[in-house]
């Protein structure tokens, strides 16, 4: 399936880099002999070290993309859109982002392509808007109700720390596959964390219902400590009811005169 | 549920722990008669002693012996007088008999009974229970006439067996006769 997604990818790449590299280099001649073979179309040779900088890496992340090294891939494309600004190498690394399943962050290189080149080409406009509507399609929701309003709530997404939503329920975004949700708060009266797991679908929503109850630090009655003096007092307490009792349940001679008898 | 049981305990110590009296009461509940001279020939009778210990004794001179409680010389008034002596079993005397010796005296300290008489209850204690007996004190003159110093012997003791003896039935404050039932006492039931 890579296999596939990879030719498709490389001929988009092609096509989208000749028309931006022209845009992105107008003063330089294209120098066609240092093109990566099947990529006639990378960006323009410069005399601006980053800018040549850029180009290679733009050449290596096609390669590497190519490869199936979708890892190498978006670190090479991120550099060249770093140094170059070069709206294709943002496009590759939307697209390389969508190769790696990652559909929320594809999403988000989309619409920061739209936001920071409005003036895209129009071919590698309807393509971006394609692979946006279909990568926003993708991107699973958690709904988490019931999640307490409280200043040390922490909450945890697969482990990692988000900031907090003011609102109620929070929503957070994620890509499909296995995720966890934890919430902790540590402040007293400390509540009991929560933690959620559950396989996310494409595009799923899921509703996370949070309870976390107080926990019961106070509860002496969960004390070992707690019984043992009990058992102490109870049975100090038997004896010395029973002493007293012993002595209380005698009968007690009344009259006038009391004789009594040495036992 | 933890404090059901703590109750449950608690209930259950304490009924366990009260009503189980290990002594006994018995009561005597003793008439005195006024200052007399029953008889011209015999000294006017001012004071009561009473003797009492474990039984049987061997009634005479041999009477003093040391486990012997002694309530008086008690002197006597103008009129009848009720006294009552709660004596105290436990142990081993709560199966055993009391001996009661009634000294009537002509001095305050008793020194020389005029007259005597002695009473022997079989068995008056019965363990947690209070038991009771009433006796008529008064002087007789058969008391006079088989006194010491008439140079005879007392006469015999009167024996009050334990059916004789009051407890465990309420009887509106009446005396009966018989406080068993086909030879068991009241108190023995219970």
């Amino acid at each position: 399936m890579l296999g596939k997604r990879t030719m498709s990818w490389a001929v988009l790449i092609t096509a989208i880099v000749s028309a931006c590299a022209l845009q992105a280099s107008s003063a330089q001649a294209q120098n066609a002999g240092e093109a990566p073979a099947g990529a006639a179309a990378a960006p323009a040779v410069s005399t601006d070290p980053n800018r040549e900088v850029a180009r290679q890496a733009y050449i290596d992340g096609t390669t590497a993309a190519e490869e199936a090294r979708w890892a190498d891939a978006l670190r090479l494309f991120q550099q060249a859109y770093d140094l170059s600004h070069n709206p294709a190498a943002l496009f590759n690394v939307a697209t390389t982002l969508r190769a790696l399943g990652r559909h929320r962050d594809a999403r988000d290189a989309i619409d920061h392509l739209f936001r920071d080149h409005p003036s895209l080409p129009e071919e590698l406009r309807n393509e971006a808007l394609a692979m946006r509507t279909q990568e926003a399609a993708r991107v699973a929701t958690l709904a988490i109700n019931n999640a307490p309003q409280r200043p040390d709530l922490t909450v945890r997404l697969d482990g990692r720390t988000l900031e907090v939503p003011s609102t109620r329920p929070i929503r957070l975004e994620t890509d499909p596959g296995q995720h966890s949700v934890d919430l902790s708060a540590d402040q007293p009266p400390e509540l009991q964390a929560f933690h959620w797991e559950q396989m996310l679908a494409d595009g799923e929503l899921a509703i996370v219902n949070v309870d976390m109850p107080e926990v019961d630090h106070g509860s002496i009655l969960a004390s070992p400590w707690f019984w043992t003096v009990v058992g102490v007092v109870v049975i100090g307490a038997g004896v010395a009811t029973y002493l007293y009792m012993n002595d209380k349940a005698q009968l007690v001679p009344g009259g006038d005169y009391q004789v009594s008898f040495p036992n | 549920m933890t404090k059901n049981l703590l109750a449950a305990f608690a209930f259950t110590s304490f009924a366990l722990l009260t009503g189980c009296a290990n002594n006994a009461i018995f009561e005597l509940q003793v008439s005195l008669p006024a200052v007399m001279q029953p008889i011209p020939t015999a000294p006017q009778i001012t004071h009561v002693k009473m003797q009492i210990q474990p039984g049987p004794s061997v009634w005479g001179d041999s009477w003093a012996v040391t486990s012997t409680q002694t309530v008086g010389p008690i002197a006597l008034t103008g009129v009848d007088q009720e006294i009552t002596i709660d004596v105290e079993g436990d142990g081993d005397h709560l199966d055993g008999a009391v001996d009661v010796r009634i000294l009537y005296c002509s001095s305050d300290d008793c020194g020389n009974s005029v007259s005597e008489r002695w009473f022997e209850f079989r068995r008056p204690f019965f363990k947690g229970k209070v038991t009771n007996y009433r006796i008529e004190a008064a002087l007789t003159t058969t008391g006079l006439e088989v006194s010491d110093d008439e140079g005879t012997e007392p006469p015999p003791a009167q024996v009050i067996d334990k059916c004789q003896v009051a407890g465990c039935v309420d009887t509106n404050g009446e005396f009966l006769a018989n406080y068993c039932d086909n030879g068991v006492h009241w108190c023995e039931r219970e």
